[in-house]
């Protein structure tokens, strides 16, 4: 083969391959994510803990139903005579809470549920520590993991401070997802179609509830809740800036 | 001197257009788009098919079940509260009837399981709650209507 001839080949399958990219980009949506943002707001106040958005969670999520496997999760925080504080959270809170907790015959001074899910971090570690570009934040606020480019290395799950992630089984009903990494997306399909979280719809207290920030009515009555409570996030100390506000919790909650 | 140069530009040519037709096959086709990722990942994450449906979906067909509910003690827990995923009989309401076997009542073993799964007596609970103890057995039924739980036919 002559010089001439393997740069002709050369360029060209360069070129083909170029056409073949640009060819690719055909998935096409018509959301604008520089027009929303979101955020999180979990009233522990108002929490029964019954674990509807746990089971809701699950089936709009494909999350294997068995236990141990959660995109979001309810805990209880009880303080018992003699200062002793226990947390629980049997089954993620799937099957509800059984009272009192059966383990100890204290009375019981205080005692609230408190809903976990995914931070959605403006600084997310689990997206700095990603070997291979499978995890990233988008411009409204949310942090997705992309299924396909996931090696499973399980480094993203060791680095969030919140336990947000889990690696999805190999027995899942999701083939895509099998060995990757998956965590909670505040059901990005859903609210990029302007539908609630399933978790939001399900909770019949409205202890969950989602704003976009970006949306002038919503925004004032996010604004509202901040400034008529006493609001928190979780781990603040790490710099992690989460958006998922806890109304009503005490520095216990972790 | 200066064909040893043109040699060695030629092999530093080659391995670098060898190493772009290696990237070109190995990286991703939208990565680097929109970012540090794959493009593609975002568009596939959105169109994810939904399993739940938005409320206002139901009130399409369910008129009187409206009535009852937007005034009721109720009207702040959403229809797929109780009646569970139903975004499959929003789109097919003839051939898929919508029975949702983990968030309905059909997934308790009476109707009075399904109401106490809120409304058991509970210590963590917030005391405004309406909250009851398990002693009597009754059937909730028989005088609340779970739409409009107040008005019932007491």
């Amino acid at each position: 083969m002559d010089r001439r001839k393997f740069l002709k080949i050369t360029l060209s399958t360069i070129g083909g391959l170029t056409g073949l990219k640009l060819e690719a980009k055909a998935i096409k949506t018509d959301y604008d994510w520089n027009e929303h943002n979101y955020t999180f707001v979990v009233d522990s106040t108002k929490c029964i803990g019954c674990g509807r958005c746990v089971i809701a969670c699950k089936i709009e999520n494909d999350v294997p139903l068995e236990p141990h496997y959660f995109r979001t999760w309810v805990e209880r925080y009880s303080w018992y005579d003699g200062d002793i504080l226990k947390v629980d959270s049997p089954d993620g809170g799937f099957y509800g809470f059984s009272d009192p907790d059966p383990d100890t015959d204290r009375k019981v001074k205080k005692s609230y549920f408190v809903p976990k899910l995914c931070n959605q971090c403006e600084n997310p570690p689990c997206v700095q520590v990603c070997p291979v570009g499978a995890t990233y934040r988008t411009p409204d606020g949310v942090v997705l993991v992309d299924e396909d480019y996931c090696i499973g290395c399980r480094y993203c799950i060791q680095a969030c401070p919140y336990g947000a992630r889990y690696i999805y089984p190999v027995d899942g009903s999701v083939e895509s997802r099998k060995n990757t990494a998956d965590k909670c997306t505040f059901c990005y399909h859903r609210i990029t179609k302007g539908s609630k979280p399933a978790c939001v719809v399900v909770c019949p207290v409205q202890a969950r509830r989602i704003f976009d920030i970006e949306d002038a009515e919503k925004s004032i009555e996010f604004h509202e809740i901040m400034d008529k409570n006493r609001v928190s996030v979780l781990k603040s100390e790490l710099g992690t800036k989460p958006r998922v506000f806890y109304i009503g919790i005490d520095s216990e909650v972790r | 001197m200066r064909k040893f140069n043109s040699r060695i530009l030629a092999i530093y040519a080659t391995i670098l257009i060898l190493f772009f037709v290696f990237k070109s096959l190995t990286v991703p086709a939208t990565f680097g788009e929109l970012g540090w990722y794959r493009g593609d990942s975002v568009r596939e994450s959105i169109n994810l098919s939904q399993k739940f449906a938005d409320t206002y979906q139901c009130f399409d067909c369910h008129v009187d079940e409206y009535a009852l509910w937007s005034v009721g003690e109720h009207r702040g827990v959403e229809c797929e509260s109780c009646h569970g995923a139903l975004k499959a009989h929003v789109l097919d309401p003839v051939n898929y009837r919508g029975v949702d076997e983990y968030l309905s009542s059909t997934a308790y073993s009476s109707t009075r399981d399904f109401c106490m799964s809120c409304h058991v007596k509970s210590t963590s609970k917030p005391e405004s709650f309406p909250q009851i103890t398990d002693e009597m057995g009754w059937n909730c039924l028989q005088c609340h209507d779970p739409h409009n739980p107040i008005e019932g036919e007491w």
